[in-house]
């Protein structure tokens, strides 16, 4: 698509060669790189508009449960840990930041920054997602633990491990899952298992966002390393940068509704 | 809009503006059409990021302290807040949140004004979907009272699949009636009899436990609350009447009884 | 100034009177094939030509309609009789049994197979037939070329979305060769929840609706880009064809709506496969609140197909009446209160199910629809009045589309009236009212349309005559079909049942030939397409003397639309003041043609080559 096959005389064959941001021009249909750039955006910002609308669906699910079984929500939201959800939000915050900033140096041309800065964003990404399945996911699930998890002390060891002592068992923590799979034996509201369906379906759909990003803004990093952007053609890592501040979005909305409410 | 800075660059705020070089007269363009559509090539100041980042993070604490504030008053000295301020804090805590993120993360402050119709649109459209649906399913009972009536809290049961198949492929189901919160109560139950060979036993073992998952929920970030009537806070206690403090007996313990 | 007129003639000129070249490199018709069969197809396959993708759209969408098509005349054949005892030997669903090849004589059963045939039809044609119809195809081929662009904004997404139409499309077969879906398709809770649990088909027809979701989206995305970005110099918002106007409102519905089904779709399959219980009534979810969440994105939708219906009627109308349309802006504001007013109305699908508050408050604001509408329909009328009409079948099409689809709005409004539709709510009158809007509407329109730009897609003419006898046996064939079933539904004959009381039977018959005589009318169009295309005169520039610009170029276009970027200089009905480019009234002679074009050239006179009025 960008790039143009020309002949190697060190190689003695035909290599790609990649199109640099100086040698960039806009698609043939476009008039100049400016309104293209413009176009993308457009277009970008029309997408986020379908991804928040998406996400409305499950916002609206949680409102009208929330008003409907208020004190399975209440119960719902004090099983899970706001130390795990703040420290997520401080991690995808700073991701953010460290995003917005790489648009900033690939603007600058200082290329080594920038992909320290789309490595470090994604590196974030992958703690959130860690954190959400090894702190969070699993022990409510299955109540299996991972052996570091501070929660540990607070239950009777029912000695049973897994992965060679990576995962403790407690009885009888698991089983917080949705609907028909839900199993924990403690709940005194009879809809919480309500909760656990919005909360597994809100924050998994947001996890596989998060994934998605993670890729989108690898990709980009392949491509500042080839040098295909500067100052004035970075299309792809402002699009890049887009989606991953929507998904930061959202889960400044989701934290405090899932994790803060009584 | 932009102003010009002093060594000549265009400013808007604090970002940097690139403008394209434009010819008065474009022959491709004699309308002019192609001209004002674009807003040039945005560099954010370093600055302006990081103290966005500072905010950001601020209001973060913000909201916990705020959530945890409210949660320390009422325990402690019993202050019962309304139900909605708690929401309306930590929303518009949060609403200040994404705006920064919008603003300055995403541009659109310096951006061309058409992506903030675009999301402002969105939310429009989000607006009015939760909106009508709260006012439906919020209100079904407005004209006719009767109709808020629940047949079964928790839900009118269900074939509960049990995930595993017998001999002939068939998918194992068993039969929940009313809530499935319920019926994992007894479910745990049965198979603490089973393990313990005793019924009584049992019950005594099924409080035990109980009590450790609900006073640990300090664990879990909450300190323990109380709750009435009026007012919905997580509860440690059991809904009055819904069930006994270990169920009793075989089902009979997750009926509507006085709920 | 000079320059630019020089400029202008020039793009015209080398457009209307030279044919190719004109001095630019030698392009081919964007049908011209390269090299030999193997390359050709694998050139289609990788195409980002706009042109080529509305092609392969509107066969893909043809393909569709005439499954879709089968589906509806084996339903309508099952109701040529009720259920009778099996002891006579009829019994409901016979018939459609030994048609899918499972025969039995019970009752049940063959009830399910009709259920599953008419979910086919409504699936089929909503999600795979009417939504793509026009924006997907007519509006890939014609929304670049009406603004004088190039491509879309995105070819390469659009090549994309019509792949994704296609893996939907494919699903959705998986399912119904896999036995089919018996839940409607509406896929209302718990129906969908609960039948064939242990089956994967349902997933695979709500996958295919998703995935189709996505396809739509990115249409209307890269439509919403494209009419914001590659306009030619000097078309201005409201220097548009209305055919643009619409198929932007309808692509902002598109990216608003469609996202709202996605997630009820995605919830629904969770619920099926983890039963997480959200819309299930067994574990305290709500039922309605599927119906809010479906609705919310399947009302907008309404106006996706309505709308580009409208939209292709703008153009036949001014067009073939030779005549300014009346009343531009409206006609442009109108199509964006539509859109506008279809995110407020959504619950007029539910009165028996939702709540009396939010009931009364839909059915008041459900009135808000007939506004715009009106105010469009009146303006076509306004538009033929003393217009010099030419009874060409794309104006047959349009006459027909103002008579149908001014009965389908007229009885909607008994059904938006709380009170009468509690009476008429899911009987046969819902179903002719949306018949007569979505087939009467949209279809009529669509097939109207491709009458219209047949000429400039594939350059060949049509046999006129056998066009208008086809179009008019399709207009007695719909009105016999679907005028009984208001009588029908005033009666008491509920939607969506396999068998009737008696005296319904006739009335049912009447119907069921009727759909009979649509299938020889859409049959014989086909036949004249395919004649068309096979042994049909070559195609002028301009064979109807239209002025927007898709005929300032060849017939078919090069694949670069425009060989030099066009300036656009006048309105796209100015009629009265400007000679349509191109026009020979010899090549295509309409009965005033020579007094038109003579008209045309007295007041063309002293415009040509001066600024837009």
């Amino acid at each position: 698509m960008t790039t143009v096959p020309i002949h190697d005389a060190a190689s003695h064959g035909t290599t790609k060669k990649v199109v640099t941001w100086r040698e960039y021009k806009a698609a043939q249909h476009f008039r100049n790189k400016e309104e293209e750039f413009d176009g993308v955006k457009l277009g970008m910002w029309l997408f986020l508009a379908t991804e928040v609308l998406l996400f409305s669906g499950l916002f609206c699910a949680y409102t009208i449960f929330r008003l409907l079984y208020p004190q399975a929500f209440a119960n719902g939201s004090s099983y899970l840990d706001w130390r795990w959800g703040g420290f997520n939000t401080v991690v995808l915050l700073i991701s953010s930041y460290t995003m917005a900033a790489s648009i900033r140096w690939v603007q600058l041309q200082q290329y080594a920054r920038a992909q320290a800065n789309l490595l470090f964003t994604i590196g974030c990404g992958g703690l959130f997602v860690l954190i959400k399945f090894l702190f969070e996911y699993t022990p409510k699930w299955s109540g299996w633990f991972f052996f570091l998890d501070p929660a540990l002390s607070h239950y009777p060891d029912s000695g049973q491990r897994a992965l060679g002592g990576l995962f403790h068992f407690v009885d009888g923590y698991g089983g917080k899952r949705p609907g028909e799979l839900f199993s924990y034996a403690f709940s005194s509201d009879p809809y919480e298992h309500l909760w656990w369906s919005v909360y597994y379906s809100a924050t998994g759909i947001h996890a596989t966002h998060v994934l998605i990003g993670m890729g989108l803004i690898f990709w980009v990093y392949l491509r500042v390393r080839k040098g295909m952007y500067g100052p004035t053609h970075y299309t792809g890592v402002e699009m890049a940068g887009l989606y991953w501040h929507l998904v930061d979005l959202i889960w400044i909305f989701l934290f405090p509704l899932l994790y803060l409410i009584h | 809009m932009s102003t010009i800075n002093e060594h000549g660059q265009a400013v808007k705020g604090d970002a940097l503006v690139i403008q394209p070089v434009a010819s008065s007269f474009d022959e491709g363009d004699p309308h002019g059409f192609g001209k004002g559509h674009h807003h040039g090539h945005i560099i954010m100041s370093a600055t302006t990021l990081r103290m966005v980042l500072v905010v950001l993070l601020v209001f973060t604490v913000a909201t916990v302290a705020a959530a945890q504030f409210e949660m320390w008053a009422q325990s402690f000295f019993d202050i019962v807040l309304p139900r909605w301020v708690n929401v309306a804090v930590a929303l518009s805590i949060a609403t200040v949140k994404s705006a920064l993120v919008l603003l300055y993360f995403m541009q659109l402050r310096y951006d061309n004004p058409i992506n903030t119709i675009v999301f402002l649109f969105t939310l429009f459209a989000f607006a009015l979907f939760l909106g009508f649906t709260v006012l439906d399913l919020g209100h079904r009972d407005t004209i006719y009272s009767y109709k808020a009536g629940e047949v079964t809290p928790g839900g009118l049961g269900l074939n509960r699949r049990t995930g595993e198949r017998n001999e002939a492929g068939e998918v194992v189901t068993e039969t929940v009636t009313g809530s499935i919160v319920a019926f994992a109560r007894q479910k745990y139950l049965e198979r603490l009899a089973t393990e313990l060979g005793d019924m009584e036993l049992a019950r005594e073992e099924f409080a035990r436990r109980e009590a450790i998952f609900r006073h640990s929920h300090g664990a879990d970030g909450h300190g323990p609350s109380v709750s009435d009537n009026n007012h919905s806070r997580a509860r440690t206690g059991l809904t009055p009447d819904l069930y006994d403090a270990a169920p009793a007996g075989h089902g009979d313990g997750h009926g509507a009884a006085g709920h | 100034m000079a320059s630019i007129d020089n400029r202008n003639a020039n793009t015209i000129g080398a457009a209307a009177g030279h044919g190719h070249g004109g001095g630019h490199h030698d392009e081919g018709s964007y049908l011209s094939s390269r090299g030999g069969l193997i390359a050709t197809i694998w050139d289609w396959a990788t195409t980002i030509d706009h042109k080529k993708i509305g092609v392969m759209y509107l066969s893909a969408v043809l393909m569709m309609f005439f499954f879709g098509g089968v589906a509806a005349l084996a339903v309508r054949t099952e109701l040529l009789e009720p259920v009778r005892n099996p002891s006579e030997g009829v019994v409901t669903g016979q018939w459609l049994g030994s048609f899918l090849g499972v025969e039995s004589t019970n009752i049940a059963k063959n009830n399910q197979h009709y259920n599953r045939v008419f979910t086919l039809h409504g699936a089929i044609m909503v999600f795979m037939v009417i939504i793509p119809s026009v924006p997907a195809a007519l509006g890939n081929f014609f929304i670049p070329i009406l603004i004088g662009a190039k491509d879309v904004a995105f070819p390469r997404l659009n090549l994309l979305s019509w792949y994704i139409y296609v893996t939907g499309s494919i699903f959705g077969v998986l399912a119904i060769l896999l036995g089919g879906v018996d839940t409607g398709w509406t896929f209302y809770t718990p129906y969908s929840t609960t039948t064939d649990a242990d089956q994967m088909r349902v997933v695979y027809m709500v996958l295919a609706a998703f995935i189709l979701g996505f396809s739509s989206i990115l249409t209307g995305l890269n439509f919403v880009v494209t009419v914001h970005k590659l306009r030619a110099p000097g078309m201005g918002w409201f220097d548009m064809p209305l055919f643009v106007w619409a198929v932007y409102a309808t692509s902002i519905l598109q990216v608003l709506a469609t996202p709202v089904i996605g997630i009820t779709l995605l919830l629904l399959i969770f619920e099926r496969l983890f039963r997480v219980g959200i819309f299930d009534p067994g574990l305290g979810g709500d039922p309605v609140l599927f119906q809010h969440f479906f609705w919310f994105y399947s009302h907008p939708v309404v106006y996706v197909m309505i709308l580009p219906g409208m939209a292709i009627i703008n153009e036949i109308i001014p067009v073939h009446a030779h005549k300014k349309i009346f009343g531009y802006r409206s006609m442009a504001f109108a199509s964006l209160g539509i859109a506008a007013v279809s995110f407020l109305v959504w619950g007029h699908h539910m009165f028996t199910s939702e709540g009396e508050l939010a009931a009364t408050v839909f059915s008041a604001l459900t009135f808000l629809v007939a506004v715009p509408t009106a105010v469009k329909v009146f303006n076509w009328v306004g538009t033929l009045y003393k217009g010099s009409i030419s009874m060409t079948p794309p104006m047959v099409y349009a006459l027909m589309f103002l008579f149908l689809f001014t009965i389908g709005g007229l009885t909607g409004l008994p059904l938006a009236t709380l009170s009468t539709d509690m009476h008429l709510h899911d009987s046969y009158f819902v179903v002719a009212h949306f018949h007569y809007v979505m087939m009467g509407g949209t279809i009529i329109a669509f097939v109207g349309g491709l009458h219209h730009w047949w000429p400039k897609m594939f350059g060949r003419m049509y046999n006129n005559r056998a066009a208008i006898i086809f179009a008019l046996v399709q207009f007695v064939g719909f009105n016999v079909t679907f005028f009984t079933q208001f009588v029908l539904g005033t009666r008491g004959m509920p939607r969506r049942y396999a068998s009737y009381v008696d005296e319904f039977q006739l009335l049912h018959q009447i119907s069921t030939v009727g759909s009979y005589i649509l299938a020889v009318g859409f049959t014989g169009s086909l036949a004249v397409f395919v004649h068309s295309l096979l042994a049909g005169k070559k195609a002028p520039q301009n064979p109807w003397g239209g002025l927007t610009l898709e005929w300032h170029i060849e017939s078919p276009p090069t694949t670069h639309n425009f060989h030099k970027e066009p300036i656009v200089h006048h309105g796209p009905y100015d009629f009265d003041t400007v000679l349509p480019p191109g026009w020979d009234p010899e090549d295509y002679p309409v009965p005033n043609a020579r007094e038109q074009a003579a008209a045309y050239a007295r007041a063309a006179h002293s415009h040509v080559g001066h600024e837009k009025h």
